[in-house]
């Protein structure tokens, strides 16, 4: 018998441990800081569609907090000081539950079971009608039953969007559409969407666009028409 | 007819022998119509007695299960056709952990613990039987307790529950693991 490891993830304490103990680290701020390069390319290596990449950015961003407090120790605060405390304790609790599931696998490897005569015994499921029931009460019976039954529910069948738009191909395209005329209308931007996702991307990508300081906003007053101006 | 403490043990060797499922104390009591401290002394003596046999009492809590000997399980698995290797993944393994130390614990405690979600691995040890409901927590939305069984302990060949290995935590040892059962 031959095992084969590959390399997945439970999650993201999984992973830090594994680190951790493959550099033969304790569980300390510094090894935590040491691995965080080791970690964030473990990270960017996941399929979102397999782990909720989100649990581990979330640990990503307590590391690389660690990170940057090395390099600028007036930055360290009281709520992530907390936070950082917070994991260390969870990993030190995490390993000693995977510990003792290490041990759990050492005696399940022994093969040493107990069994009971229950878990063999074949069950014979009998009935046996009360006395004086009749053929035609059970009929009657049963005919009440079939009443009774629930309605077989349908399930009304919608179809999924398949189209995909995302805010990096939409600010691509917005790119195109202000390098050939510098202003242009909110309204008419949105409307040129064709469907709803595509409406509130667009509108994210409007907005990043802004924060970038690429668009300048102008309104004439209330509700009239959002004018965007490419500035740079 | 008065009860002699051999006829007690007698009686309850036939009940665990036809028992469909794990037998509390109580249930032996009351079915015997004994006084508890009997049938509790009795049934130590019979786990004492069964120590060098082919069958043995394991206990959990209050129920007694009659089971064969882990020391078997080899001639035993081949006898029913048994695949004695496991199959349990790590992460079946670390759920499974959790739930013996921590038990009664719900299903957001573990996944607090592992940091990742154990939905489906809870329903995978509940279904091979090694976890159960166990209870309730009384708090908002009433989440389901989980503890392990007497199955659990047949499938490590644990004769009792003083056969698990103790958890290495020195702040908060053993934690509920002899009062889950006491509960039911």
């Amino acid at each position: 018998m031959y095992k084969v490891k590959i390399e997945t993830f439970e999650g993201p304490l999984d992973l830090l441990l594994e680190l951790i103990e493959n550099e033969k680290l304790d569980i300390t701020e510094v090894s935590l800081s040491a691995i965080t390069d080791k970690y964030l390319s473990e990270v960017s290596k996941l399929d979102p569609k397999t782990y909720d990449v989100a649990e581990f950015m979330v640990v990503a961003a307590k590391l690389l907090y660690l990170k940057s407090k090395a390099l600028l120790p007036s930055l360290a605060t009281q709520d992530e000081e907390e936070e950082i405390e917070d994991l260390k304790q969870k990993l030190e609790l995490y390993k000693k539950y995977r510990d003792a599931a290490k041990e759990f696998g050492n005696i399940l490897d022994n093969n040493q079971r107990s069994f009971s005569a229950r878990t063999t015994r074949v069950k014979v499921k009998t009935f046996v009608p009360p006395k004086g029931v009749a053929f035609n009460d059970l009929f009657g019976v049963f005919n009440k039953l079939l009443k009774d039954m629930p309605v077989e529910l349908t399930r009304e069948e919608v179809e999924l969007p398949t189209e995909k738009v995302t805010v990096e191909s939409k600010l691509e395209q917005l790119d195109l559409i202000f390098k050939k005329d510098k202003k242009q209308r909110l309204s008419k931007l949105i409307k040129n969407s064709n469907t709803k996702v595509e409406a509130i991307v667009t509108f994210l990508a409007i907005l990043e666009m802004i924060k970038c300081k690429i668009l300048k906003v102008s309104q004439n007053g209330n509700f009239k028409e959002i004018d965007l101006i490419k500035i740079r | 007819m008065k009860n002699t403490p051999k006829n007690i043990k007698n009686q309850i060797e036939s009940i665990l022998l036809v028992a469909e499922k794990p037998v509390s104390a109580k249930e032996l009591t009351s079915v015997i119509g004994e006084m508890a401290a009997n049938i509790n002394k009795a049934l130590a003596e019979l786990i004492q007695e069964y120590q060098t046999k082919g069958i043995k009492i394991i206990k959990k809590g209050d129920y007694y299960s009659l089971v064969t000997a882990p020391e078997n399980s080899e001639v035993v698995g081949r006898f029913l056709n048994e695949e004695l290797r496991h199959d349990l993944s790590d992460a079946a393994l670390e759920t499974l952990s959790v739930v013996t130390y921590k038990q009664p614990v719900t299903r957001i405690d573990i996944e607090e613990i592992r940091g990742a979600n154990s939905d489906q691995i809870i329903r995978n040890l509940m279904v091979r039987g090694l976890i159960t409901e166990v209870g309730r927590k009384d708090t908002p939305g009433r989440p389901i307790l989980y503890g392990t069984t007497m199955e659990f302990l047949q499938y490590f060949g644990f004769e009792g529950e003083h056969q698990i290995p103790k958890f290495k935590d020195n702040a908060n040892s053993n934690i509920g693991l002899f009062e889950t059962d006491k509960e039911k």
